[in-house]
């Protein structure tokens, strides 16, 4: 058997890192919320990955290096898929664990490559050995690696590339994450998915199965179905056996200043000196709370955040005013965001226009009476994300 | 291990390992077909050498892969390097056994097609080197992680890729080799461990996970087999049967350690190819190659003395870290990696630019990939270079009597009998010279580097050990070549 001490003397050029008892014990315990074993497998191996790895990358390559979105979306991804996309500084990467005996291949899942908002510049490939006690990155490939010399399997949707493509030396990725432009090439566009279509699938592939159903319809719509965060959380949710726990943030909780998980002060949302931004609306009787809104690698370095804020009216009534902001370096919105208000049957009835990128802010504005549900969809291209929220004092 | 002589035994031997108490013996047995292939094609080509025929073989073998007698030179070829590897790397760490070493070497000495996959990217590394820094990797990974596993435990070890090697080499051709390898997917995609340690003993799946991977196989076969009408129905024990092909087939292909054989009575005389040597010549005079050298060189002598000395310590004498640390007075081994590791990076990053700039290069991984490969084939001989000069121009101070003893025994290579025998004296006399030799080469060695380098080296027991096996290494491995 192999310490990792061992490992780094045997391969100087490799990142190797040893796994005590209690990293593993604590991946583990983390991994419980998913709907078989093969899925909890998989989410224990990234897990493994990500809280390992980072400050390791981090040190490694002198970059900012960060999981690409939250914990609740990694869950809701190692359900399905086998990989964890991170920022290395202004580039992505997907790290990829496998805990075979060889390294003969890297195997990425398609989904990796061929969703466009999910594709990195970088697959990282990790050997996990938890009886040994160990992990081991042993090397990397690009995007055009994979898809211009591996070898595409149609039968397990994954890119593999030959162990002799791989790259097996890191201090090549520190060279290239230095030098080369984005080694992302051109990919297929998915389907375009209707709400309709989308709940026919989730009704159909949202049973238990003791294997990922990723294989269980075409790849352009159940990429388009992955890549969409709601329909994705939807699917996750009930295949865990919680299809009714969908999250809706009550608005008359925020009169007792009781706030759900996830809605930050206006003070931690932004880094301090970015702060004067942000004009306050300033009323006594305002609350104001924001959530970062979660594009995945779509908006890498220009993180978004949605600002609610809700004024106390006469005759039981609330108003209520919808902001985007950048809460990044950026002092202005990407371009072609859009933020609308959908009524409970889920037809709009407010839009804003799509965002310019001179613009600093989207607003929208309303009231709403005691009882009232609403949803707030922030659109950017084909991807959307949806915040559902009541207004129920009882 | 005697070192082989002359082309065509280079070319045809493979190492026969007798097994004794304790120890074993090992000598050259040659293969006669690759015996008499490479018989007439000396008789042809005389003047030939070695680097010239590896090359020559090496392209016939890429060019036609089933062409067992291009392929067989080449896995001879390489035998020496397999066993060099094997040892080193178990003497390195000694939980590995040099023969589970030498036998994946072979291995893949045996597939130049893939072991050679990317050589022609790598201008300018000869077939030797190229060969070495791909096995010595295989080697290591592919033992890291050996070692007891349960049934499923293997099973769920493999890769695809893995898997799908060894049923071809099993034997196995589709439509069955397509039902394993769907049954093994199924396998893998549903069965998995369910603690968080345990793989390597897995257990087997019990009949109803059986029968969801039964399942699973039938809804996914119809992606596979266009006429399902032939395939029978699957159940928990069919999947049981076609787990235990996959369980058989990788068992039997990491088995013994046994001689090439090309007796395939079947197999047709070879028309063999003649030779292409002048293309072979141009290529090795590559132009590129040379440039890339005389870069490296000058931005290697435009690096720190200390710079320097720290990549001469590492890659030209091969101390450990924590000996080069030592000596340069660095509190923390791991600053001295990091400082290593800084230094590649450096050299790796200026090379990439300048490559881009005067060769067209672009600067993408695959590409920088390249030239990585190039300088680590250079660091480390160029690391080495001054020892070597110094040592060949100690030579000059030794006895007429020892220089006849040093030229016997490494240049020419013969034994201690046939030393004594030309020497006229007895062997203990020929052994304590030698040692003599040796010993004060070491010590002259150290009193160069100490005062050129101005360093200390403290006779630390692990750095002695370490140069002594330079001056080894050096006398037996580099010392016949400049004398050929």
């Amino acid at each position: 058997m192999f310490t990792a001490t061992e490992l780094s003397i045997a391969f100087p050029n490799q990142i190797c890192l040893e796994l005590s008892d209690r990293i593993l014990d604590s991946a583990w315990t983390s991994a419980i919320n998913h709907s078989n074993d093969a899925a909890r497998w998989n989410a224990y191996l990234n897990h493994l990955c990500l809280s390992t790895l980072l400050s390791e990358f981090q040190e490694e390559f002198g970059l900012v290096v960060a999981p690409s979105t939250d914990r609740a979306n990694l869950l809701s991804i190692w359900e399905f898929v086998n990989g964890t996309a991170i920022s290395l500084g202004e580039k992505r990467a997907v790290i990829i664990p496998a805990d075979n005996a060889d390294t003969e291949e890297l195997i990425v899942p398609q989904e990796w490559v061929d969703i466009s908002t999910w594709a990195a510049s970088y697959y990282i490939a990790v050997q996990v050995n938890p009886d040994d006690g160990w992990l081991r990155v042993w090397g990397y490939a690009t995007h055009e690696q994979l898809k211009h010399k591996g070898s595409y399997n149609s039968l397990s949707r994954t890119y593999s590339l030959d162990r002799e493509d791989v790259i097996t030396d890191l201090s090549i990725l520190q060279v290239s994450l230095e030098l080369s432009t984005d080694e992302r090439v051109a990919i297929a566009p998915l389907s375009v998915l209707s709400e309709t279509v989308a709940t026919n699938i989730l009704d159909r592939i949202g049973q238990p199965t003791p294997y990922s159903p990723r294989l269980d319809l075409p790849f352009v719509q159940w990429g388009a179905l992955l890549e969409n965060q709601s329909w994705r959380h939807r699917l996750y949710s009930q295949r865990i056996g919680q299809a009714s726990t969908q999250v809706i943030t009550n608005l008359s909780q925020w009169l007792q200043s009781s706030f759900d998980q996830g809605w930050q002060s206006i003070e931690s949302l932004f880094t301090t000196e970015l702060e004067f931004r942000f004009r306050s609306i300033a009323t006594d009787t305002a609350i104001q709370r924001g959530k970062q809104i979660d594009f995945g690698m779509l908006l890498a370095g220009n993180p978004i955040a949605l600002i609610v804020t809700i004024l106390p009216e006469i005759e039981a009534k609330i108003g209520v005013i919808l902001q985007i902001y950048p809460i990044g370096i950026q002092d202005h919105l990407p371009a072609g965001l859009q933020l609308l208000v959908l009524d409970e049957t889920g037809n709009v009835f407010r839009e804003s226009l799509p965002s310019r990128s001179i613009d600093s802010q989207l607003r929208l504005q309303f009231t709403g009476s005691l009882g009232a549900r609403f949803a707030a969809k922030v659109v950017l291209g084909n991807t959307s994300v949806i915040e559902n929220f009541t207004i129920d004092p009882s | 291990m005697r070192r082989r002589q002359g082309i065509v035994e280079k070319f045809s031997t493979f190492l026969a390992i007798q097994d004794g108490t304790g120890y074993s013996t090992s000598r050259w047995e040659t293969e006669p077909k690759l015996g008499r292939n490479i018989k007439i094609g000396v008789e042809v080509h005389p003047a030939k050498d070695t680097g010239l025929w590896a090359q020559h073989w090496l392209q016939q073998a890429l060019a036609e892969p089933l062409k067992p007698l291009a392929k067989g030179h080449i896995s001879a070829y390489l035998e020496e390097a397999c066993y060099y590897i094997a040892t080193t790397t178990a003497r390195k760490f000694t939980q590995l056994e040099w023969r589970d070493c030498f036998q994946v070497a072979r291995i893949a000495a045996a597939n130049p097609a893939k072991l050679f996959k990317n050589y022609d990217t790598v201008k300018g590394a000869s077939v030797s080197t190229y060969g070495q820094f791909q096995l010595s990797s295989i080697v290591l990974d592919t033992q890291i992680s050996s070692g007891a596993r349960s049934e499923t435990g293997l099973l769920r070890s493999l890769t695809e890729k893995k898997l799908k090697d060894d049923l071809l080499t099993y034997g196995l051709l589709d439509p069955k080799l397509s039902r394993c390898v769907l049954a093994w997917q199924c396998f893998k995609e549903i069965y998995t461990p369910t603690k968080a340690k345990g793989g390597r003993h897995l257990e087997a799946p019990n009949t109803s996970q059986l029968e969801s991977i039964a399942q699973r196989y039938s809804q996914l076969q119809t992606r596979l087999f266009s006429d399902l009408s032939s395939e029978p129905t699957m159940s928990a024990s069919g999947i049981q049967s076609l787990l235990k092909i996959c369980i058989e087939a990788t068992r039997r292909t990491s088995g013994n350690l046994t001689m090439p054989s090309f007796d395939d009575p079947n197999a047709a005389a070879e028309p063999s190819t003649p030779p292409a040597f002048e293309a072979l010549e141009a290529e090795a005079q590559n132009q590129e190659w040379q440039q890339i050298k005389e870069y490296l060189s000058a931005a290697f002598m435009a690096l720190t003395p200390e710079e320097q000395i720290i990549l001469k310590l590492w890659h030209g004498l091969e101390l450990n870290q924590a000996d080069i640390a030592n000596i340069l007075k660095i509190e923390q081994q791991y600053q001295l990696s990091r400082q290593i590791k800084r230094l590649h990076i450096y050299l790796l990053k200026n090379l990439a630019q300048w490559s881009t700039a005067n060769l067209g290069t672009e600067l993408q991984s695959e590409e920088i990939s390249q030239k990585a490969k190039q300088m680590d084939i250079w660091l480390s001989p160029h690391c080495k270079e001054d020892i070597h000069i110094f040592l060949q121009e100690h030579l000059n101070r030794l006895t007429s009597v020892e220089v006849d003893l040093v030229r016997l025994t490494y240049i020419q290579e013969l034994d201690l009998d046939q030393v004594a025998d030309r020497s006229r004296i007895s062997k203990v006399e020929v052994t304590s010279s030698l040692d003599q030799v040796t010993w004060q080469l070491q010590a002259s060695l150290i009193q160069y580097l100490e005062s050129s380098w101005q360093i200390t080296l403290n006779g630390l027991s692990s750095t002695n050990k370490a140069i002594a096996n330079f001056v080894k290494d050096w006398l037996t491995n580099s010392l016949y070549k400049n004398f050929r």
